[in-house]
């Protein structure tokens, strides 16, 4: 389970570095309703993430003692991601719809290249 | 508010994908439970990659209930 806490513990590191970034960008340029939308899409869907740590430690203890794992959590994810495009469009002033969706994907997109140069090094 | 056709059109993308999501995690837990029943010395290994596989089936469902809920609010 280690690995799992490695790979969360870096997701969240890159999370400050994106959420710094869209700080900068809402700061210093127009497009500030795009950026407010990555972030907020990258905070649910670090959310979505963190979910998903926490029931994969579920089902590892589940395994361990031999118990039925009830759900992965799949609709908890599904709803954050409705809340996140839900509070989008309820003020479109302040944040932009497809900056949103797409910043909701960042935490998958990270982790897919995170274990491609993992892979690239170590194997 | 959205027509018929719309609300048509939500249902069969969240259905679809969750159809998708659903047999892929299922896929994946199984084989997952299979290969540390046959060697539980590699269950780290086969739970992170389990993990990455989980993350990455579900990316896409989420994406079309997502779309779905634009779709009906349209």
């Amino acid at each position: 389970m280690l690995e799992l806490h490695q790979i969360f513990a870096k997701q969240k590191r890159m999370l400050f570095f994106l959420l710094a970034f869209c700080a900068l960008g809402w700061a210093f340029t127009p497009y500030q309703t795009v950026f407010a939308g990555l972030a907020l899409g990258a905070l649910f869907g670090h959310y979505n993430f963190w979910i998903l740590v926490r029931r994969m430690e579920r089902f590892d203890r589940s395994i361990n003692e031999g118990k039925k794992v009830a759900s992965l959590g799949s609709a908890f994810r599904f709803a954050s991601g409705i809340a996140a495009v839900a509070v989008a469009t309820m003020l479109p002033k302040y944040f932009h719809l497809i900056s949103t969706v797409i910043g909701l994907m960042i935490p998958y997109v990270l982790l897919l290249v995170d274990r491609i140069v993992f892979h690239v090094k170590y194997q | 508010m959205v027509g018929s056709v719309g609300l048509l059109a939500a249902a069969i993308a969240i259905g679809l994908g969750a159809l998708g999501a659903g047999i892929g995690n299922g896929m994946i837990v199984s084989k997952t439970v299979e290969g540390i029943a046959r060697q539980p010395e590699a269950r780290g290994v086969l739970q992170t990659v389990m993990f990455i596989g989980v993350a990455l089936v579900e990316a896409l469902p989420i994406i079309a209930v997502v779309v779905a809920f634009i779709v009906m609010n349209k």
